[in-house]
């Protein structure tokens, strides 16, 4: 369990106080705030073998602090994840695995008074399967809505993904993924993506000094 | 009348036993078994690592991180061989006692010869080498003493009052790995510290012709000579120290670098060897790759030996004794015969 108390300020906390560019939210003013009322976040976290070859971690999670909109506002935020993984007890060198990870968020946005706000919501559950070593073939769904004042346009957005990658070493990996996007605000309501990524690591390994 | 007070007697029997015993965490099976053995009814152990898992690539688990956060005693291998998962299981574990330089944190290769110490420059084109040497030693028999003895000095320091028990217990477990390793016989002839001087000094062989008491030697040992002329091969370095102790030959590993998967090319270096060198067997760990051994094995018909380098739940070896009588038995099983 961890609790902590931290500035609202800063980029990183664009729920709250963030130095976000925004001026307006639903008709409201959206000013710079001097408030020093912190952020106040909360988790807890464990974990669980289910057998020698199962194991599940769970987590909660919560923020609440001040908004923008208003000396009063407040903004909270609310999240679950699970993680589940198999691994055989003679697994080489990390394979093969299969892992199974899902999470959901929920935002109250509370607009001037509390009298209107921003609600919305979303959640992705993936699984990746390590098939042989080297190789991790991976799906995943995201889902994310929204109500709030008319002025402000929220629609639902959905995506699923398909991924294929590959580890030529520890220290690269080689990925190829397919996107579908479905949203009202796409010209066509959906959208098709493919990214081919490449990514490398300078420096020392994990599991040794050099 | 006096049955209420007689359930809460018997309700509080298991919580004062267990109070009574330290929780001690090992990073492997066979450090939990020395532990078990030296460490007797005054022990609760528990091993992160299982007996058919590779403990190079161990996942540090939430529920392990828990098991460690109650431990009076944290035991390691060393020589960086649980480097990967080590650290972040003591940071979450939150235990300060376990942490590195307290005394509920044991590290047992101080104190050990180690082999493979590499020398001049290192870097990562050279595999997953260890710094510090190749950290398998629990293979040789004496070392397995030599962790014992840490052990057991540790557990006195933490609970002097069991002392005597855990010293004791020390000179059974040492009895019982020299008469395995030189026979009864021997051993209650010269003892088993003499024997070992001597065979640490290579000098054994010598001692007993000069003491008329090599007819007398049995155990691991006397298969030496059986195990000098059966050439292997073996996937990992780990067999290192088992070897350099009982003369095995090792001609070629299955990797072309420690940690580094065969390729096509080194496999064809192997198979070389194979034909040049007699091997006898192809030797593995339960969690290494069975689908390249057998593909060698299949182009030159030696036999491929799947042995446990650790006891415990999955190797069908019930603890350290057993799991080094196996697989010093399983090679020999396959010396040429004369």
């Amino acid at each position: 369990m961890i609790v902590g108390i931290q500035s609202a300020h800063g980029e990183t906390a664009a729920s709250f106080l963030g130095d976000g560019e925004a001026d307006e939210l639903a008709g409201a003013v959206l000013v710079d705030s001097t408030s020093q009322n912190p952020l106040w976040t909360a988790r807890w976290f464990n974990g669980f073998s289910l057998s020698r070859t199962l194991a599940v971690n769970l987590g909660l999670s919560g923020v609440t602090g001040p908004n923008r909109t208003d000396r009063t506002a407040q903004t909270h935020l609310g999240g679950f994840d699970v993680f589940l993984k198999w691994q055989p007890t003679d697994a080489y060198r990390g394979w093969p695995f299969l892992s199974l990870q899902a999470e959901a968020m929920i935002r109250r946005y509370e607009i001037v008074d509390s009298s209107a706000a921003l609600d919305d919501w979303g959640t992705y559950v993936q699984g990746l399967w390590g098939f042989t070593q080297g190789w991790i073939v991976a799906v995943r769904y995201g889902y994310a809505d929204g109500t709030g004042p008319s002025t402000l346009e929220f629609d639902q957005r959905h995506r699923a993904s398909a991924n294929l990658t590959y580890f030529p070493t520890e220290f690269a990996k080689l990925r190829l993924q397919y996107n579908f996007d479905s949203a009202d605000n796409l010209a066509r309501q959906f959208a098709h993506a493919v990214w081919l990524q490449f990514e490398f690591a300078l420096g020392s390994h994990a599991a040794h000094t050099f | 009348m006096r049955q209420p007070a007689l359930i809460v007697s018997i309700a509080l029997l298991p919580s004062v036993a267990w109070a009574s015993q330290l929780q001690v965490v090992t990073t492997t099976t066979t450090l939990a078994s020395i532990t078990r053995s030296v460490g007797g009814q005054h022990v609760e152990v528990e091993s992160i690592c299982a007996g058919d898992q590779d403990p190079h690539f161990i996942h540090a688990r939430p529920s392990y991180m828990r098991v460690v956060a109650d431990a009076d005693l944290f035991v390691r291998i060393g020589l960086e061989l649980e480097k990967a998962w080590e650290v972040p299981l003591l940071r979450g574990s939150r235990n300060s006692a376990a942490q590195y330089g307290a005394t509920g944190h044991l590290d047992v290769s101080a104190g050990i010869a180690k082999l493979g110490v590499p020398s001049g420059q290192v870097d990562r084109s050279m595999g997953d080498i260890h710094l510090l040497g190749n950290p398998h030693y629990w293979l040789d028999p004496y070392n397995g003493r030599l962790i014992a003895r840490s052990i057991v000095a540790r557990l006195v320091k933490l609970r002097p009052s069991s002392a005597s028990d855990f010293r004791n217990n020390l000179k059974m477990f040492e009895r019982t790995i020299d008469a395995r390793m030189f026979g009864d016989e021997l051993v209650s002839r010269f003892g088993g510290e003499k024997l070992w001087q001597q065979e640490i000094a290579g000098d054994l062989d010598a001692f007993l012709t000069g003491q008329g008491a090599t007819a007398e030697l049995s155990g691991w040992r006397a298969l030496t000579p059986q195990l000098s002329k059966t050439p292997v091969i073996t996937f990992h370095r780990s067999w290192t120290y088992l070897a350099a102790r009982f003369r095995i030959p090792v001609v070629e590993r299955l990797e072309p670098k420690p940690g580094l998967h065969p390729s096509p090319s080194h496999l064809v270096r192997v198979i070389t060897a194979i034909h040049q060198h007699h091997v006898r067997a192809l030797i593995l760990e339960p969690y290494y790759d069975r689908k390249v051994a057998d593909f060698v094995a299949g182009k030159t018909h030696v036999p491929v030996v799947v042995l446990p380098n650790a006891p415990g739940p999955g190797t069908g070896l019930d603890g350290y004794v057993a799991m080094l009588d196996n697989a010093i038995k399983s090679i020999v099983s396959h010396a040429p015969r004369s």
